[in-house]
């Protein structure tokens, strides 16, 4: 046992809770400035923290309920990185004037949770952490009081969010029930000790297990709330929850089905697969017909989910590492994305449509490059990062004998076109541009887009040493059980 | 542990809901409708209801309540650490002492909100 | 003391009472879930979801005879109260802003 191994995690929450008390100083410049800024040092830290811990080995800290492997390190550094660029994009936001120490305390909260749930080392930490997670994004959705879009979002998340919660939470306890302990790693040996592989009470707190998550994920049929929520919330919030969400859900996911239950494998491997190929064609079809940006990218982060899942499914060490690298791209294009977004609402009205982009491209070449960049790469046009991610998530299904789940996340993949496509031609497009407004772009936003943009190019560039790390925290995870 | 071993559980509700239905159902069928003016009073034979039924709460009362709720529930690890304490030590003490600073930091964030104060 | 009550007293709760009550408790969310449409009733059918993995947990708990379970359950219960707390600060405000408490008029945001 090593304390020490939490330092990310307790940075990361501690600053949560002091942005929180900062934010409410008498000294009102103080409270609006140092909140922020103590989120960003804090999520630095944590950075160089777990990169500091990356060669050592393996530990576990709490009595086996925290785990730090690379798998852990990996995605604590991803989920940091997400946290400042939501800090940034939130850094302006107009709702946030007076509101920066619940901004800030929140999006730290909600990361530390996230962390959590990489870190996860018994379901009970599991659990704990995604409701940490969720718990601060429901506040945070609802955060612009005076709006009654915000509160909507903000409800209809919980209560969705809340019964995603209770399914999996009745999920975890039968998993309790089946094995006899929480502790994640001993799942698997309690499941075969007990000749309880092929028992129901173990399928049906996988059924459970999987709905729960895929709520959280939004898979499809679970992703109604998904649109509603991400159009109503603020912007950056959406952001954040289109990356971070997913990062955390997939590692919820990993932990549980590429890890401790792999070896139930032969039961969840289908229901998985059919549940990737159904959010790849329901989240690809209708993304095309939303007229609005943020709509059309919340139901492309749908599909999105599909692809990832697609990944799990495979259940092989190339089909996780093929996920934390899809992972890594889809957080890059997506708040690049976002980052276009965010600026284009504070300049127009009706910015969050997809015809308020229409000439950025002429008008603010860098802007429209850094979407141009963006929407390539969620539609997967070699070389840039979506497509080596693709590429290697249908290449796991192939080798794991999904070839037909391949063929329809490809197929899926051609449909994408059609919307992302489409927001590129109107950013080119010529003729005149919605009116502009004199309102300078705040310089937080213009960095967030910038260095997704270019993270875009560069998660491309040096693939071969990102998936290097991500196959190492793959086989960190899968290589303690072997099948 | 199997499935089957559920079974006498799921034959126990059956029974339940037949026999509580059965019931119901029969004195639904059986029992004489007579309904007069008087019967469908609130109160059959006291004093009449004055004034509307949905009073309105202030607030504050909500609010109060609410974080009553927070703050009570917390409670609830304290006890098991107390019962451990012996046997866990410094540590206990310490992990103690984080939980009650964080709860701590709460309570003086709501404080500054203004939340403790009666409108 | 009927037979069950009899039973019970001379050997404990049964195991099977335990997952009995919860699958019951947790159906009786769901389908509170899935009917309701008031917010508070919506949040009390989830409380019960909650709850019905807190007794499936205490009732493993004493079935494998480790307190694993019992720990999860008092974690259970905080998050429960957590969630519940956001969930009528939330239907307060929106109240407060539009005094109608039925979900299917929430509108604004097309699903």
């Amino acid at each position: 046992m090593n304390t020490s191994v939490l330092t990310p995690f307790l940075i990361v929450s501690g600053a949560g809770v002091l942005a929180l008390l900062l934010g409410v100083l008498p000294a009102r410049r103080a409270a609006r400035m140092l909140p922020t800024a103590t989120g960003i040092v804090a999520l630095v830290a944590a950075i160089i923290m777990s990169r500091v811990q990356w060669g050592g080995p393996d530990e576990t800290a709490l009595a086996s309920n925290y785990l730090s492997d690379r798998f852990t390190l990996l995605l604590d550094s991803i989920l940091a990185v997400i946290g400042i660029a939501v800090l940034l994009l939130a850094w302006r936001e107009s709702s946030s004037a007076d509101k920066r120490g619940e901004y800030a305390g929140l999006i730290l909260l909600s990361v530390a949770g996230m962390m959590l749930v990489a870190a996860a080392g018994t379901t009970i930490v599991l659990f704990l952490g995604i409701e940490l997670f969720s718990v601060s994004l429901y506040i945070l959705c609802a955060l612009e009081t005076w709006r009654s879009r915000s509160l909507e979002a903000g409800l209809k998340y919980l209560i969705v969010g809340a019964v995603g919660s209770g399914i999996l939470v009745y999920g975890l306890a039968l998993l309790y029930g089946a094995t006899g302990t929480t502790v994640l790693s001993e799942m698997q040996h309690a499941l075969i000790d007990g000749d309880m592989l092929r028992d129901p009470l173990p399928i049906a707190a996988l059924t459970m297990i999987v709905v729960g998550l895929g709520f959280k994920a939004s898979a499809v049929p679970f992703h109604m709330w998904t649109p509603d929520v991400y159009d109503g919330a603020p912007t950056p919030i959406t952001a954040f929850m289109a990356t971070g969400t997913k990062v955390a859900a997939f590692a919820a996911f990993i932990r549980l089905f590429s890890d401790s239950l792999l070896g139930m494998f032969d039961d969840w491997r289908l229901p998985v697969a059919i549940l990737a190929a159904v959010t790849v064609i329901i989240g690809n079809i209708a993304a095309l017909l939303q007229p609005g940006m943020k709509r059309m990218l919340a139901y492309s982060g749908v599909a999105q989910a599909g692809y990832l899942l697609i990944g799990i499914a495979a259940g092989s060490v190339a089909g996780v590492e093929a996920v934390l690298y899809y992972l890594l791209a889809y957080t890059a294009m997506t708040m690049a994305a976002f980052a276009v977004v965010v600026m284009r609402e504070r300049e127009v009205l009706d910015g969050d449509q997809i015809g308020a982009l229409r000439g950025i491209g002429r008008s603010r070449p860098m802007m429209g490059v850094v979407l141009t960049l963006a929407m390539l790469s969620l539609a997967g046009f070699p070389p840039l990062a979506g497509f080596i991610g693709k590429f290697m998530l249908f290449g796991a299904a192939v080798d794991a004998d999904l070839t037909w789940l391949a063929i329809v996340g490809a197929v899926g993949s051609m449909i994408s076109l059609g919307y992302y496509l489409k927001v590129v031609a109107v950013a080119w497009q010529s003729g005149p541009p919605v009116d502009d407004t004199t309102y300078r772009t705040p310089r937080s936003v213009t960095i967030v887009a910038v260095v997704s943009a270019a993270a875009i190019v560069l998660v491309a560039l040096f693939a071969d040493p990102l998936l290097t790390l991500c196959s190492d925290a793959a086989q960190g995870l899968i290589g303690t059980i072997n099948r | 542990m199997t499935l089957r071993d559920y079974l006498p559980v799921l034959v126990f509700f059956a029974i339940g809901l037949v026999v509580g239905g059965a019931l119901l159902g029969a004195s639904f069928l059986f029992r004489r409708k007579r309904r007069n003016k008087i019967k469908e009073l609130p109160y059959e034979s006291g004093i009449l209801a004055t004034g509307a039924v949905r009073q309105r709460f202030s607030i504050d009362f909500y609010l109060t309540a609410m974080l009553f709720i927070v703050f009570d529930i917390e409670l609830a690890f304290f006890y098991p650490l107390a019962v451990v304490l012996k046997s866990v030590g410094v540590a206990a003490v310490v992990e103690l002492t984080l939980f009650v600073v964080v709860l701590g930091a709460g309570l003086a964030y709501v404080w500054r909100k203004g939340a403790l104060e009666w409108r | 003391m009927n037979a069950l009550a009899h039973a019970a007293a001379v050997t404990g709760v049964p195991h099977s009472s335990y997952i009995g009550l919860s699958v019951l408790l947790f159906a009786i969310g769901l389908f509170g879930v899935a009917r309701r449409r008031n917010p508070l009733l919506l949040l009390l059918s989830v409380e019960l979801l909650l709850n019905a993995a807190n007794v499936a947990l205490i009732g493993f708990s004493r079935y494998w005879n480790n307190s694993d379970g019992q720990i999860f359950a008092l974690v259970v219960m905080v998050v429960a109260a957590a969630e519940v707390v956001i969930g009528l600060g939330l239907v307060v405000a929106v109240f407060r802003q539009r005094r109608a408490l039925d979900v299917d008029e929430m509108t604004e945001l097309r699903g």
